[in-house]
């Protein structure tokens, strides 16, 4: 019911207007009900938020790219040009664009290595990892599709090399190429084709999959460690723990400003398409333990072809880990599963081992 | 007024914290996984691109960012507290 004015009238607000036509009311309930355990690894809880404050920082700054970017190759190179030394702040935006890709990718890591660790996998939320499974491959994918577009000397080369990595399949190996590529060679289907999966398909897919995992979120709320006492009384969701994500998001943003603007992200020189791949070409640090990978195995495995034995553990290893919720039985009882715990440390070990070697060969 | 210093102290720290941040940023991007210092010859990248605005103003810009941030920081913060001192913590 609305109040009265002075006059006699309802009085309306903002608040009541949207009440009346938008549940409102019982939105905030439902936020305020949503309770945030509080205990030793409250902490981790955090790098959920700041991958989605650094997904939506990509949201803005990829829409302003999009008004000047031009996915052809003759003017790709010169659009990013523009860009970076024409459009008032573009530089800015460019590298806040680039920095939080890296940023997120980071934060995605640490959210989903300590969901592992914490076994917050377990029953009722297979389904919010298995959507987080699917948005890590759907970020990957993003920075593999966005690589390209700037159409320097590093993003040619590096995606040439990329997308022949899935030539070693067997039987539809060329064609998985073709399908990348568009062709036989790196053009111009390629960036188009890389342009509309980073800008249309993948942000479409990443929103849809995102709101269900964050709804599944909202549903089951956060998972408390198998062991893990709760030391003191919960956060409410709203607004006691949407304060302290904010000061987060605060902090990320101060991190993504300090990086954008004293180390602002470069742009190479123009691709030579006829030109043999210069040396040093490396893929983003996210792919450096794939690439590591590929370069350390032996030509022949198991008288296989070894990039084909690596590019199929890698496949099966993925598939693994989005299906770890129905495999780990010992967590779903409860207990404490101790190998994977010891995997998860391994695989963490493994992968900044290789970004390691990959980087400083 | 003892709560109002405390809260005010409590945020000039954090503020600090936020500035230490261009610290950090610097010193990330000092580290050789995110800098490519050995491609920078083959491809261009890394090397410092003479068309942008120079390091001064670059960092004039990132202390109006900075104070924007902590801006809204010191205000979030106080109504943190606020609903901490209601909730009785």
């Amino acid at each position: 019911m609305n109040e009265q004015s002075e006059a006699g009238h309802p009085k309306v607000t903002v608040m009541t207007w949207l009440s009346d036509r938008v549940p409102m009311r019982e939105s905030l309930r439902i936020l305020h009900e949503k309770k945030v355990p509080r205990h030793r690894h409250t902490i981790w809880y955090y790098f959920g938020g700041l991958t989605l404050f650094f997904l939506l920082v990509q949201f803005i700054t990829g829409v302003l790219l999009a008004i000047y970017y031009k996915p052809t190759p003759d003017q790709a190179y010169e659009s990013v040009e523009t860009i970076m030394y024409v459009a008032p702040y573009g530089w800015l935006v460019r590298s806040a664009h680039s920095w939080a890709a890296n940023l997120m990718v980071a934060t995605m890591f640490v959210h989903m290595f300590s969901a592992f660790l914490m076994k917050a996998y377990r029953r009722p939320r297979e389904l919010v990892w298995v959507s987080g499974a699917v948005l890590l491959f759907l970020v990957l994918g993003f920075g593999f599709t966005g690589y390209l577009l700037p159409w320097d000397t590093m993003a040619y080369f590096a995606t040439l090399i990329g997308t022949e990595i899935p030539k070693s399949v067997p039987l539809a190996g060329q064609w998985i190429v073709k399908l990348l590529r568009g062709g036989e060679d790196l053009g111009a289907e390629t960036l188009t084709r890389m342009y509309t999966l980073h800008v249309i398909v993948l942000p479409l897919v990443t929103v849809i999959v995102g709101g269900w995992h964050l709804l599944l979120n909202v549903y089951h709320g956060s998972s408390i460690p198998s062991g893990v006492v709760e030391e003191k009384p919960p956060f409410r969701f709203f607004p006691d723990f949407v304060y302290r994500d904010t000061l987060a998001w605060l902090a990320g943003f101060a991190a993504l400003a300090a990086l954008a603007t004293i180390v602002p992200w470069s742009l190479g020189a123009k691709a030579d398409t006829l030109a043999s791949a210069p040396s040093g070409i490396k893929p983003e640090w996210y792919f450096l333990p794939l690439f590591q990978s590929l370069k350390i195995a032996p030509a022949s495995m198991f008288s296989l072809n070894g990039e084909l034995v690596v590019n199929t553990i890698v496949v099966l290893a993925m598939g693994f880990w989005a299906a770890v919720p129905f495999i780990d039985r010992s967590a779903q009882k409860k207990l404490t599963s101790r190998i994977f715990t010891i995997m998860g440390v391994l695989v963490i070990a493994y992968l900044l081992l290789t970004i390691w070697l990959a980087a400083t060969a | 007024m003892k709560r109002k210093l405390g809260t005010l102290l409590k945020s000039i720290v954090l503020i600090a914290c936020m500035g230490s941040t261009q610290l950090v940023g610097g010193a990330v991007a000092d580290s050789s996984i995110v800098r490519k210092p050995e491609t920078s010859a083959a491809t261009g990248r890394g090397a410092t691109d003479q068309r942008l605005p120079d390091i001064s103003e670059r960092t004039e810009l990132l202390a109006v960012l900075l104070v924007i941030a902590a801006g809204f920081f010191i205000v979030v913060y106080t109504q943190k507290e606020e609903a901490d001192r209601e909730a009785g913590r």
